[in-house]
C-alpha cells in the first residue's frame, strides 16, 4: 500500500484531536506557510493542478487567483461542506477523522487570499461532523491558530461552523451563500460570480472540503511534487468512493490514474458474491451511467468524459444485474424533484413531470412514444436554468434511456417491470409526495 | 455607447442595457413572465431566453447587458424550442381553467401560449395540487395553481411597499405564494400586486367574476381619490366602471395606485343625483335654467351680489372651475367663494396624500391664488350673521367636522336661495331650493391639477348617468338664461383660456398625462 | 404562554447571532436551536425567532418551509428518517423501511400512537458507503446516524432507542 495523504489520519485513534494532530506533523504546513506571501502561494496551489473536489473540477489556483486582492469589505471563505449528491460521501470522513487538516488548509487560505472570515457550511444532518469541526475550531483558537494574530503574524482569521438546514441545492455555490446568508437555497444568476460579488456582497471563495484538506500537502511538499502525484491537468492524491452491492464499501485514498476496474477490485473487494456488475455511475447520480466495457477507464475528469460521463465527485456506485434501470432512473428523478429549489421553470415542472412519467413506465403503464417525451424534456430543461440541477436530472435520464432503451421498451411492451422488486409495497419513494 | 444586433438589426443602446431593452429599441418583443420594469431581476421564469452569437447557453435577456459587437438572435430555432419548452412545463401543472379564470383575456400565459408554444400537451399524468381561492389578503385572492411562482408580488411587497407581506413557502413545484400565518396581504397597494401578476393567480375581489376583460372599454383617467392624480384607466362596460387599473406615468404614480383611490369608482354610480330639481320637483334643464335665473337675479336685487356665496369645488375640473369663477364674476358679480371639497385623510410617503380631493391646485391655477377663497366653517358663521344669504354650492363635500356640517345643514333654512349643483343625493339635495345633477369625471372631460402642480387631463368614457351634466355646462346654460351668455363652443376654448395668465406653479402635461394645450 | 429559551439556549443563541455580520444569517442555525428547545416549528416559534433575530416573519416562513430539517408539525420523540436513495435502495433501504413499519406500527409519515416514533424516508444523507442507514433525530436536538442495517440490527438499535427516549420530552408537549 503506498503512502496516504488526505485519509493519513484516518486509523490514528483521536486524531481529530489537536494534540494527536499535531503529534502527527499537523499544523506544520501552516506554520511554514505564513513565512510565504500570498502569491507564492496561489503560485504553488497554481501549480499544485489542483482541481475542484466537490465534482466540477475547477482548477482551484485560477479560482483563487479571481479574488480581487483590494478590498472595501472583509473577504470571506466558504466551505461547501454541504455533501448531498447520491452516491458521495467522502468529505463526511475528512470532517469527522480529520478536522483539525481541513481548519489548517482554511488558515492557509485566508493567509494566502486576505480573507478575515470563514464559514464551514456543513450540512445540518452531519451532526458529528459538525461537532467534530467545532471541537477542532475551538481547540485551535486555544492554540493561537485562529483569531487575533495568528501565529504572531499580525493576521486575524475567524472561522465559524455552520450548519445547513436540509437542502440539496445548498451544494451550488450560490445557493450556499443564499443559506449561509440565511435565506431559502435559490442559486444566483452567474455574472457575478462569487469571487467578485458572493457572501453579504464581499468577494468569497468558495471550494470543497477536500479541495481544502489538500492544501497543507501542497505547503509540506510543493506544488509540483502534488502535480506529480496526479495525472495531468490533475494533480494530487485524492479521495473515492464505493459504494453498491460490492464487498467493501467506502472510502479509500487511491493513486492517481487508477481505473475504475481497480478501485472497485482492489478496494472495494469486488461484487458481492451472486451478484455481477450491470452499471456504474463515476462520480455521483448527476453523472451519466456507464456499462462494464467502460470498467477500464482511468478516474479522471478528461478520461471519464471520453468514456461518455464525467469524473464528479469520484465516488462510484456500483449497480447490479438485479437493478432495473427504469427503476433507478426513476428513483434519481425522483430525487431531483425532491431537491429542486423551484426557482426557475424547467427544472421545478420538468424533475416532477420526468419523474411521473418515468414512474408511469416502471409501473407497467409506459407508452413507446414517452422515451421520446423524456429525451425531448430533457433537451429542454438542460442549459436552460439557473443553475446546474436542472442539468443534474437531465443528463443521467438521457444516459439511462440511451444505454438501456431495450430495458425501457420491455417495460412498455410487457407492461411491467421484469426485475425483482426493491420493496414489497412500494413502488418508489415517497419522499417528495 | 455598445452597438448590437438583433436579428440582423444593428442599433446603439447605453451602456448597461439589457438584452430585453435593446431588442425592444430594436422592435422586437422577447416573452417575459418574472421580468417587470419596476423590481429586481430574478430571471427564473426562463421565457426570455434568447440566443448570443459565440454563448453556449441561451441567455435571459432580462438580466444580460449587452456588450458590444453582441449578436442577439431572439427567433432561433433554438430560441423558438426553449419557449415552446417553458410554455409547455409552465403548463404541466397549470390547470388551463381559462374559461373561469378573470385573467383570460389579458393573461400573459395565454397571449404567449397563442405566440409561441400552439402545440397539444403531451402531459399524461396528474397535475400538483395546490389552494384555489386562497383569501390571502382583504382584497386579494390567491389561485396556487395557477401561480407561476415569478415572485413579481413577493419582490412589489419587498421593494416597493417594504412590507414583505408576501414570501413562498415550499420547495420545487410544492411551492407557494403565502402571507405569514394569521397575517393578511394588507398593506395599502395590495391590488397591485393583482395586476403585475401575469396569470390569474391573484385576482382582485373586486374584480372577480364581474366582466370578461375583452367586454371592457378602456379609457385613460385620472383617479379622484385624492390629490396625487394616479394615472388610471379607466375600464368600463355598458356605462358602468368595472375597475381602475393603473397607467404608467414616472411622474406621478410609476406603475401603480392604491387600493382606497381604485375602489373610488364605486361613488361614480352610487346615489346619484339624475334630475334638476326645483323644491324637489322634477323640471327639465330648460325650465330649471330659466326658474335659477330668476331666483337669482332676484335676489340679487334684494340682498346685493355681496351676499351671494359659491362654494368652490376641489373635486371639479379645471374647466369647471374656470366657468365658475367665470359665471361668479361676469353674471352674479361676487367674489364670495367659500372652499368646499373633501375633508383631510390619511397619507403615506408614497401615493397617498391626505388632501383627498383631485383638484386643489386646480383652484388656485385657475384662481391664480391661494386665497381666493374662504375657508367652509367661516361660511357657517357668516349664513349665522346674515353676511351670506344666498348659497351656490358645487358638490356635495364639506371640508368640515360632522358638527359643523349639521351646523351648516341646520343654518341652510336661513337662507334666501340654495342652489346644489353635485353628483350625490344626500342631506344636502333634499335642503336645496334647486338641485342640479352633476356628472362625474367618468362622463366628462377636463384637466385635475395634481398636489404637485402636474396637470392632467382626464377622457370621458361614457354617456352622464340621467341628466347631468358638468358644471361647466351647467353654468354656460346659467349664463345664457340670465342673459349675459359665454361665447364657447368646445371645451378647448375654456382650457385655452383657463390657467391665463398661467401660474408658474403649474407645469405643462407630463408624456403620458394629457398636456394641457 | 409566551416562548422564551431556555438560560443555556440564549447563550447559545447570543453566540450564533455574533458570528455574523447581520442577524438574517443566524436563522438557519437559530431555527435548530429553536427546534431543539420548543420540539418543533410552530407559527409561534417562528414568530419568536422572527422577534428574536429581528427579521419580518416571512424571512422566517420561507426558509423554515424551504428546507427540510424544520418540522413544522410535531414529530415523536425519535425521528427515524430512513435513506432510500439509490445506493441505500440498491442495498435494501426499501426493506429497512418495511421493517421499521413493521416493528414501529406504523406507515412512512406517521407518528406511533405513543408518541416515540416517527418514521419518514430521506433522500441522500451521504452515508452510500455504509448503506442501508437511518438517521435518528431526537427531541432534544440530537442526531445520530446508525449504518450498516439489518433487520437484526435495527431490532438491536430500537432497543437501545426505546431506553434513550424514556426520558426525553414529546416534541408536541414542548410548547
Amino acid at each position: 500500500m503506498e503512502e496516504r495523504f488526505l485519509s493519513r489520519n484516518f486509523d490514528i485513534p483521536n486524531a481529530h484531536t489537536l494534540a494527536v494532530f499535531e503529534k502527527h506533523g499537523g499544523y506544520q504546513a501552516l506554520k511554514r506557510a505564513v513565512t510565504m506571501d500570498g502569491d507564492s502561494i496561489i503560485n504553488e496551489v497554481k501549480k499544485s493542478n489542483l482541481r475542484g473536489r466537490g465534482g466540477a473540477g475547477f482548477p482551484c489556483g485560477i479560482k483563487w487567483s479571481f479574488l480581487p486582492k483590494e478590498s472595501d469589505v472583509p473577504k470571506y471563505l466558504v466551505i461547501n461542506a454541504d455533501e448531498g449528491e447520491p452516491g458521495t460521501f467522502k468529505d463526511r470522513y475528512l470532517m469527522e477523522l480529520d478536522p483539525h487538516r481541513h481548519i489548517e488548509g482554511c488558515i492557509i487560505a485566508a493567509w494566502a487570499l486576505g480573507i478575515r472570515y470563514g464559514y464551514i457550511f456543513v450540512r445540518g444532518e452531519m451532526q458529528h461532523a459538525i461537532r467534530r469541526l467545532e471541537a477542532a475550531v475551538k481547540e485551535a483558537y486555544a492554540k493561537g491558530y485562529l483569531g487575533k494574530n495568528i501565529l504572531g503574524k499580525g493576521f486575524d482569521f475567524d472561522l465559524y461552523v455552520h450548519p445547513g438546514g436540509g437542502a440539496y441545492i445548498c451544494g451550488e455555490e450560490t445557493g450556499l451563500i443564499e443559506g449561509l446568508e440565511g435565506k431559502s437555497g435559490q442559486p444566483r444568476m452567474k455574472p457575478p460570480f462569487p469571487a467578485v460579488v458572493g457572501l453579504f456582497q464581499a468577494p468569497t471563495i468558495v471550494n470543497n472540503v477536500e479541495t481544502i484538506s489538500a492544501i497543507p500537502f501542497i505547503i509540506e511538499h510543493g506544488g509540483e511534487w502534488f502535480a506529480a502525484m496526479g495525472v495531468e491537468k490533475n494533480g494530487g492524491p485524492k479521495l473515492y468512493g464505493v459504494s453498491g452491492p460490492i464487498k467493501r464499501p467506502g472510502v479509500y485514498e487511491a493513486r492517481s490514474g487508477i481505473t475504475v476496474r481497480e478501485l472497485l477490485e482492489e478496494y472495494g473487494g469486488g461484487m458481492l458474491d451472486g451478484h455481477e456488475l450491470k452499471a456504474f455511475i463515476p462520480g455521483g447520480s448527476s453523472c451519466a451511467v456507464l456499462t462494464p466495457d467502460k470498467l477500464d477507464a482511468v478516474m479522471g475528469f478528461e478520461t471519464m468524459r471520453e468514456a461518455g460521463s464525467s469524473l464528479g465527485t469520484g465516488c462510484v456506485t456500483f449497480m447490479d444485474t438485479n437493478t432495473c434501470m427504469v427503476r433507478v432512473a426513476a428513483r434519481l428523478a425522483a430525487f431531483y424533484h425532491h431537491e429542486s429549489c423551484g426557482q426557475c421553470t424547467p427544472c421545478r415542472e420538468g424533475t416532477g413531470w420526468a419523474t411521473k412519467v418515468l414512474d408511469a413506465i416502471e409501473a407497467g403503464r409506459g407508452r413507446p412514444e414517452d422515451l421520446d417525451l423524456l429525451l425531448d424534456m430533457c433537451s429542454n430543461i438542460e442549459g436552460n436554468t439557473i443553475c446546474a440541477l436542472g442539468d443534474s436530472i437531465a443528463i443521467p435520464v438521457r444516459s439511462y434511456i440511451q444505454v438501456f432503451r431495450s430495458e425501457f421498451d420491455a417495460h412498455i411492451k410487457q407492461g411491467c417491470c421484469p426485475y425483482p422488486a426493491w420493496t414489497k409495497k412500494r413502488l418508489r419513494s415517497s419522499v417528495a409526495a | 455607447m455598445p452597438k448590437v444586433t438583433v436579428n440582423g438589426t444593428e442599433i446603439e443602446v447605453d451602456k448597461g442595457t439589457t438584452i430585453l431593452r435593446a431588442a425592444a429599441e430594436a422592435g422586437f418583443e422577447v416573452p417575459h413572465f418574472c421580468y417587470h420594469p419596476a423590481l429586481s431581476i430574478p430571471a427564473n421564469c426562463r421565457m426570455c431566453l434568447v440566443e448570443v452569437e459565440g454563448a453556449w447557453k441561451l441567455q435571459p435577456a432580462c438580466y444580460s447587458q449587452v456588450t458590444d459587437g453582441m449578436v442577439i438572435n431572439t427567433k432561433s430555432e433554438r430560441v423558438v424550442k426553449a419557449q415552446k419548452a417553458v410554455l409547455e412545463f409552465i403548463l404541466v401543472n397549470h390547470p388551463v381553467d381559462c374559461p373561469i379564470c378573470d385573467q383570460a383575456g389579458e393573461c400573459k400565459l395565454q397571449d404567449y401560449y397563442v405566440a409561441y408554444d400552439s402545440q397539444e400537451s403531451r402531459l399524461r399524468a396528474e397535475k400538483v395540487h395546490k389552494v384555489k381561492v386562497f383569501p390571502i389578503g382583504p382584497e386579494v385572492l390567491y389561485d396556487g395553481e395557477r401561480c407561476i411562482l415569478c415572485t413579481r408580488c413577493v419582490r412589489f411587497c419587498e421593494e416597493i411597499t417594504a412590507t414583505n407581506e408576501l414570501t413562498i413557502v415550499q420547495r420545487g413545484d410544492r411551492a407557494e405564494i403565502r402571507a405569514f400565518p394569521g397575517r393578511e396581504l394588507d398593506n395599502k397597494y395590495s391590488v397591485c400586486t393583482a395586476d403585475i401578476c401575469p396569470v390569474g393567480a391573484l385576482t382582485a375581489r373586486d374584480f372577480r367574476f364581474k366582466c370578461r376583460v375583452w367586454l371592457l372599454n378602456s379609457t385613460d383617467s385620472v383617479c379622484t381619490g385624492c390629490s396625487n392624480g394616479c394615472n388610471i384607466h379607466l375600464e368600463h362596460f355598458r356605462n358602468e366602471i368595472q375597475r381602475y387599473r393603473p397607467r404608467f406615468n414616472p411622474a406621478v404614480n410609476d406603475y401603480w395606485m392604491c387600493d382606497a383611490g381604485r375602489l373610488t369608482y364605486k361613488e361614480v354610480h352610487t346615489d346619484r343625483l339624475l334630475h334638476p330639481t326645483n323644491n324637489g320637483a322634477e323640471l327639465n334643464w330648460h325650465a330649471v335654467c330659466e326658474t335659477v335665473a330668476d331666483k337669482l337675479k332676484r335676489a340679487i336685487d334684494e340682498v346685493g351680489s355681496d351676499k351671494i356665496a359659491l362654494v368652490l369645488s376641489p373635486q371639479a375640473s379645471c374647466e369647471d372651475l374656470h366657468l365658475a369663477r367665470k359665471f361668479a364674476s361676469d353674471v352674479i358679480k361676487t367674489s364670495r367663494f367659500y372652499m368646499g371639497g373633501k375633508r383631510d385623510g390619511d397619507s403615506d410617503d408614497f401615493l397617498i396624500k391626505a388632501d383627498k380631493n383631485p383638484n386643489r391646485r386646480g383652484i388656485e391655477a385657475v384662481f391664480g391664488s391661494t386665497t381666493a377663497a374662504l375657508p367652509f366653517s367661516q361660511l357657517v358663521d357668516d349664513i349665522e350673521a346674515g353676511t351670506v344669504q344666498v348659497v351656490y354650492m358645487m358638490d356635495q363635500y364639506m371640508p368640515v367636522d360632522a358638527a359643523t356640517a349639521a351646523r351648516f345643514v341646520e343654518r341652510l333654512d336661513k337662507l334666501k336661495l340654495f342652489v346644489f349643483q353635485a353628483q350625490h343625493q344626500g342631506a344636502l339635495a333634499q335642503k336645496a331650493h334647486i338641485a342640479l345633477p352633476v356628472c362625474s369625471h367618468a362622463e366628462s372631460e377636463g384637466t385635475f391639477v395634481n398636489f404637485e402642480g402636474i396637470a392632467q387631463g382626464f377622457e370621458r368614457a361614457f354617456a352622464a348617468h340621467g341628466e347631468s351634466l358638468p358644471h361647466w355646462q351647467i353654468f354656460m346654460r346659467l349664463a345664457q338664461a340670465m342673459g349675459k351668455p359665454f361665447s364657447y363652443t368646445f371645451i378647448q376654448q375654456i382650457r385655452k383660456e383657463m390657467f391665463a395668465p398661467r401660474p408658474d406653479s403649474v407645469a405643462s402635461g407630463t408624456a403620458e398625462g394629457v398636456p394641457v394645450e | 404562554m409566551a416562548l422564551a429559551f431556555s438560560e443555556k439556549a440564549e447563550v447559545h443563541f447570543k453566540d450564533l447571532v455574533s458570528r455574523y455580520p447581520n442577524t438574517l444569517a443566524a436563522l438557519l442555525p437559530a431555527l435548530h436551536l429553536a427546534q431543539s428547545e420548543f420540539g418543533w416549528i410552530s407559527v409561534e416559534v417562528m414568530d419568536y425567532v422572527a422577534r428574536r433575530l429581528e427579521l419580518h416573519p416571512t424571512k422566517v416562513l420561507t426558509v423554515a418551509t424551504f428546507y427540510s430539517m424544520y418540522n413544522m408539525q410535531p414529530v415523536g420523540k425519535c425521528h427515524v428518517q430512513v435513506c432510500t436513495t439509490l445506493t441505500c435502495a440498491l442495498r435494501g433501504g426499501y426493506e429497512i423501511l418495511e421493517h421499521l413499519e413493521e416493528v414501529l406500527g406504523v406507515r412512512v409519515g406517521e407518528t406511533s400512537a405513543d408518541g416515540n416514533y416517527t418514521l419518514s424516508e430521506v433522500e441522500c444523507l451521504a452515508s452510500c458507503g455504509t448503506a442501508p442507514m437511518f438517521q435518528a433525530t431526537f427531541s432534544d436536538g440530537e442526531i445520530e446516524y446508525f449504518e450498516n442495517l439489518s433487520a437484526e440490527r435495527v431490532d438491536t438499535i430500537l432497543a437501545d432507542l426505546n431506553k434513550r427516549i424514556a426520558t426525553l420530552p414529546n416534541p408536541a408537549e414542548m410548547h
